[in-house]
Parts: structure tokens; sequence; C-alpha cells
């Protein structure tokens, strides 16, 4: 358990007064609210960090007793006593942000001052549960298809459909897995985030596949059969005579799945790229020569 | 559409002891949506997200109802914007060897 400079946390001076902390405070927590920043689990952790810094600093007694045993805490129980005797217990808060993950104090506050800080007066509004956040990376020849993943959060397994033709980059959500609710409010959610890996020669725009696919001089010049690899099967192409490198030609249906669309898919694009030969022969020279006088 | 999926919004507000008012300020501010039923009115599930942030920016913040409206739109247009740059990676990733 690490001390937690609360002062630190606030970027305020250990002789701030109480407005000076409110201000602080109200500076700090619009910067960092999780409401503003969506989706930010960074954003999320100094929020609490904030909101707990707060909690001691804003209220009279905790600072108190966080500014003589902060870095001692353990011995913070001698303090509770010569509180008790002098029956000074209990306070009210004036603001917090409870309800949004505000329950989720720091073992170093815990260790102060209880679970719940010990006191203060808790708003009644119920509230959604905390959105947990999640991130899985896939090989692009994994979605091809749909297919159901067991994910393990919070101790919780969860069963889930991940649907053929995710993005990289793309968000779903899993309504009601996240935290539970405060106040009798509803579970929050699980937002997934997926990381698309392509490992292939297949470059792909949106449900498209972009292919460069080389052929060389006396193909591109003669035509000729070409078989190719797509990501799950092979295709054999008639290259027709005299085709200019940089021809585009595009396979209907042999791109990525749409998504949430069964049965459709995008398209493979192949661009031709002519290889030019080098390191000629001096009889090839002398061929490509009579064909140039011709 | 399924009447479960609609949250009457009398109760909602007695259970996050907040004022009827504050929803239909939504409503003025084109925020989210009610519909009335036989005399109650109800917003779609779908709003929840929505109504409990603008709850807690509200009490948070002491926001009113026309920073709200403009936190909404922000929010929403940061959204967009977090979609468009998704996809303007994705498609700078072609051009990448």
């Amino acid at each position: 358990m690490e001390f937690v400079d609360y002062y630190k946390v606030l970027g305020i001076e250990k002789s701030a007064t109480e407005a000076d902390i409110k201000k602080a405070y109200r500076k700090m927590a619009r910067k960092h609210h999780p409401d503003l920043n969506p989706n930010d689990e960074k954003a999320k952790a100094l929020f609490q960090g904030i909101n707990e810094a707060n909690e001691v600093l804003s209220d009279p007694e905790k600072r108190k007793k966080y500014d003589k045993y902060g870095k001692d805490w353990k011995h913070s129980e001698e303090f509770d006593r010569q509180q008790q005797q002098r029956q000074q217990r209990g306070s009210t808060r004036q603001e917090s942000f409870e309800g949004y993950g505000g329950e989720d104090f720091s073992s170093f506050f815990e260790s102060m001052f209880g679970a719940r800080g010990g006191a203060g007066q808790q708003r009644n509004t119920s509230y959604k549960g905390q959105d947990y956040a999640s991130e899985i990376r896939l090989n692009m020849t994994d979605i091809l298809v749909s297919q159901k993943q067991t994910l393990t959060v919070n101790g919780k397994n969860i069963r889930i459909t991940i649907p053929a033709g995710v993005e990289n980059g793309q968000t779903i959500k899993i309504t009601g897995h996240g935290g539970e609710g405060a106040n009798g409010g509803p579970k929050g959610d699980l937002y997934i985030s997926f990381v698309i890996e392509n490992k292939s020669n297949f470059k792909r725009d949106g449900t498209n596949l972009l292919l460069d696919v080389s052929i060389d001089l006396y193909k591109a010049i003669l035509g000729g059969e070409l078989e190719i690899e797509t990501l799950n099967s092979k295709v054999k192409l008639t290259v027709p005579p005299g085709i200019q490198s940089g021809t585009k030609v595009k396979l209907k249906g042999k791109g990525m799945p749409v998504y949430k669309k069964e049965g459709e898919f995008g398209d493979l694009i192949i661009t031709y790229q002519v290889k030019i030969p080098t390191n000629l022969t001096e009889k090839q020279k002398e061929l490509f020569t009579e064909i140039s006088k011709l | 559409m399924e009447r479960e999926d609609f949250i009457v919004i009398h109760q909602f507000c007695k259970h996050h002891t907040i004022e009827p008012g504050f929803i239909h300020l939504l409503v003025e501010h084109s925020i989210i949506e009610v519909v009335e039923w036989e005399e109650t009115f109800y917003f779609h599930l779908d709003y929840l997200e929505i109504v409990e942030k603008m709850i807690r920016l509200h009490v948070d913040f002491s926001i009113n109802m026309e920073g709200l409206a403009v936190i909404f739109q922000l929010l929403e247009k940061n959204q967009d914007l977090q979609e468009e740059l998704k996809i303007t990676k994705n498609r700078l990733s072609l051009f990448e060897p």
C-alpha cells in the first residue's frame, strides 16, 4: 500500500484554503470527469484519485487526520481514539462524485478512513454501475465468420458473439455486464474494442480487400492464366493480352464479410503490377532490340 | 415498439430524486424524446445512458440546461470525430508498407 499525496493529486500546496481546494477540485474534475472523457480509462482512474483527494481534503476532520498521519497511516487509530473521546465524530460532505466509481477508493484511503470514509452524507441518487472496457485482438482471418468467445470480466465468464467483419478499432457494447449500480441503479455496460491484426498480403479498405499481384512482362504482353489465393480459397484468373501495370480487376464478393449482414461480402480488388525483367542475357537484349525495330 | 423498452418518467424521477421538469427540459433542448401512452410519459431505454449522464453533469458541476445541451452536442460531435478518426487511421494503414 502506497502513500497517496492528495495535495499533489489536486495540484495544491499544503497550506491551501478550503476555497483553494474547492477550486482545484472543480478544475481537475472538469478535466477528467468520465462523462466528458468517454472510454478513457486513464481519465477514469485519475478522476477516482481526484475524488478521493477531495473527499479527504474538503473535510476538515479528515484533512487534519491526513496531515497528521498521512505518511504514517498505521498509527492513525490513535487519532481516532482521541477523536472519539472528544465526541466529534461525523461530518457532512459538501459535494462528491459518488455513484461514478466513487466507491473505488485506494487501499491507502480505506486504511485511514474505512471503506466509505467512516462519515459523510450520501446522495440518494441511484446511478448506473461503472462501465468496463476490454480489448480483444484478432487476426483478419478470425473475423471471416461470426464466432463465439468467452471473456472473463471481473471473475465472471461472459460468452459473446463476435460478428464477422468487425472493423479494426470498432467498439461494441454489451449491456448490463459492467459494475453493479449504486443505490439500486442498473448495472453498467461492458465496452469491447477490437484490434484486428493483419498479417496477410491483403490490405483492408472497409469491406473491400486490396491485393497487388505481380505478373511477368511476357504474361502481361501475351496474356495467360494465373492462380491467386483469397483469404479463404483460391481463384483462377485469366489475364488478357496487353495488360498495363496498375490495371485493377474486381472480384465480386471475395472481400470481407459485411458487418451484421449475413451472406454479404465486399469485393477483392486486384491491382496488376508488371515486373520488368532485369539482368537480361545478351540474347534477350538482342531480341528486345529486334522487336523494338519492328 | 415494446412497452417494456420504455421507462416511466415519474418513476425514474422518484428513483433518482429529481424533478420531472428536468426530463422535460431535456426534451425541450432536443436531447431526448418522450412518448405518451394512456396519460403516462415514457422515454426509451436507449436514452437512459444520456439522461443519467446529464443528471451527473447537472449535479456534479451545477451546469444548467443550456450548458448541458452544448455539452451533449459537443460529446456527439466528439463521438463522430472519433469514428471518423478510426476510419481515417484504417485507410491510412493502406499506404503503410
